[in-house]
């Protein structure tokens, strides 16, 4: 297990490295000069050279990245160009909000999207697995934004039960939750059935059968169980789904996260607070999945095993 | 198997043969809009904003008099060509990077296989938002994002698949026929990887139409009045509320687009290899 974890962490850092110098350089080539966008039109040319040297903006392109690095490992984020206050204070206002949005979406996809796939599975073929494989479908082929606009006009507008914008309370996010974790719902469930599906011809399961144990018994404690390894491989996948939709999903519904700061920086060319909120969606990202490979290495320990005779595999 | 087999099995389902006949109506009706469409996709009748759908207007029209069906037709033309350009530059720089990396293997796969990681890292919205903030708006930008973000899939499956066919027995004895490495790859390793590549590329144009029309929703894709499936539901989000015919024509559009193409994309997959089914 120990091994498994340094030979993570030394895969991880060296694309950490990478991260930081993609997204150094997005910055870098952004249109606009940044002392103008600062200083605005009706600045002079004399100041905005001024506040060119004294961003370090006239220094040749590694030596800005080097001085980004060593800000980094300060906790440095840059400074917005339109509050002049830290980006790494405005990223951690938001940050908590667009983690628990994305957290709850791969929760309630998992609470629904298994189970809907397990009984898809174990009733094959049936009126109930047609319809769990069409809602799969739509799922998956939905575009996010314009399910949460539909939630909005017919949970908010038409039946005025839930609020269609803004963080007041726990019930703004359920319509968030909903229209995030739609793709992540179908995914799961098409994994959970197809796993299942061929979990269910191995031997071990004909002989717990032969046995005489219940089908429910066969199924939730053994086919499943089994079925269930693939997929937690797919909730590290589902992460990026989840955290990509939250960012869109937070413009829709005004909720103040990470994703909607981006874009309204995006649109006042505000490009640090770009940088570092993809810096920190991407950071978080793969932080998540370091995660998941460890906890699914201690899950299944041949993982482990396997990682000892490997090396540089994909 | 040849071309032949894959589209005689395609054809054996009644699913994939109706997504196809419905997936070429689209194209036909996005590619012929300029004589199929009712309106101009930019014509303003100010005596008519606003307009539920009627005979004049199948799909009613917009907060400026503008027909919403010949919009979408208009809008179709440009989604499907940003899927499919920005799709086809992904595959194509995905897959070049991917054999490069599996056939030479060493520090040039060490080389791309870290940058396309790094790629990875980033959730594939966060970078095409990304992409496209540093690109600007516009519609060549917005293919290069969406193209930048699909790359790293067809890099890994490439890779993957050119490892699995290197040391085969048709390559070794190309190579010691003399083959040059350039020959090898042309001629023996791209043939025998495509398959899985062209499912990939089937099932990803309908995520890369999606990705563009997110930008365009999100105000970083194809500017107005270039209509575009995203950027129409970001313009009707404003009249919604009464207006609900405005998010749902454009939002169906988009639907109905990648449901095809994925139902194409499963079958495709289905007739190349039965055992995924």
């Amino acid at each position: 297990m120990l091994q498994l974890i340094m030979r993570r962490l030394l895969i991880t850092l060296p694309m950490l490295l990478g991260l930081t110098l993609l997204v150094f350089t997005m910055l870098y080539f952004s249109p606009g000069d940044p002392a103008r966008i600062i200083l605005g039109d009706t600045a002079s040319e004399e100041e905005v050279l001024a506040l060119r040297e004294e961003l370090g903006l006239n220094r040749p392109f590694w030596q800005q990245y080097i001085s980004y690095l060593h800000g980094l490992l300060r906790g440095e984020l840059g400074i917005s160009y339109q509050t002049g206050l830290p980006v790494i204070a405005e990223i951690r206002a938001r940050l908590p909000v667009t983690a628990k949005l994305a957290l709850l979406s791969i929760g309630f996809a998992m609470l629904v999207g298994i189970p809907l796939g397990v009984i898809s599975a174990v009733r094959q073929n049936s009126f109930i697995d047609n319809l769990a494989r069409l809602v799969s479908l739509l799922g998956l082929t939905m575009p996010n934004f314009w399910l949460a606009l539909l939630l909005v006009l017919f949970f908010s507008v038409q039946l005025g039960w839930l609020p269609p914008s803004g963080l007041y309370g726990p019930q703004y996010y359920i319509l968030p939750v909903l229209s995030v974790s739609s793709v992540s719902i179908a995914t799961f469930a098409r994994m959970t059935r197809s796993s299942l599906l061929e979990t269910v011809r191995h031997d071990y399961i004909r002989t717990a059968r032969a046995k005489g144990l219940a089908e429910r018994v066969v199924i939730l404690r053994h086919a499943l169980r089994n079925a269930l390894i693939p997929i937690v491989t797919v909730v590290g996948m589902q992460l990026a789904s989840v955290l990509g939709g939250a960012v869109v999903n937070e413009q829709i519904f005004a909720i103040p996260g990470v994703g909607k700061m981006m874009i309204d920086a995006i649109k006042a060319r505000n490009y640090p607070l770009v940088q570092g909120g993809v810096l920190v969606l991407a950071l978080l990202y793969v932080l998540l999945n370091l995660g998941l490979d460890l906890l699914y290495g201690w899950l299944d320990p041949r993982i482990c095993m396997q990682m000892d005779g490997q090396v540089g595999g994909h | 198997m040849g071309t032949r087999d894959v589209l005689l099995r395609m054809g054996k389902s009644p699913l994939v043969v109706v997504s196809l006949c419905v997936f070429l109506l689209i194209c036909g009706l996005t590619l012929l809009a300029d004589i199929i469409a009712p309106y101009p996709y930019d014509y303003q009748d100010h005596t008519n904003v606003l307009q539920p759908p009627s005979w004049q207007h199948p799909m009613g029209t917009d907060h400026l008099g503008r027909d919403i069906f010949s919009r979408i037709l208009h809008g179709g033309r440009v989604s499907l060509k940003v899927g499919f350009v920005s799709l086809a530059g992904g595959a194509i720089a995905g897959t070049l990077l991917g054999v490069v990396a599996g056939y030479f293997g060493g520090w040039l796969d060490l080389v791309i296989m870290r940058c396309v990681e790094v790629l990875m890292a980033i959730p594939r919205t966060v970078l095409a938002i990304a992409m496209a903030a540093t690109l600007g708006p516009g519609l060549t930008n917005t293919m290069l994002a969406v193209a930048i973000s699909s790359l790293p899939a067809f890099a890994r499956l490439a890779r993957a698949s050119t490892l699995s066919v290197k040391n085969e027995g048709y390559v070794e004895a190309a190579r010691a026929l003399g083959a040059t490495n350039m020959g090898i790859i042309n001629r023996h390793i791209l043939p025998n990887i495509m398959a899985p590549l062209i499912v990939q590329a089937t099932l990803g144009v309908g995520t890369a139409i999606t990705l563009a029309a997110a930008l365009g929703f999100l105000g970083l894709g194809i500017e107005p009045p270039t209509p575009e499936w995203g950027s129409m539901l970001a313009a009707a989000r404003g009249f919604m509320r009464d207006h609900a015919y405005m998010v749902l024509f454009p939002g169906l559009a988009i639907m109905l687009t990648v449901i095809t193409l994925n139902l194409l994309g499963d079958g495709l997959r289905d007739a190349l290899d039965p055992k995924l089914r």
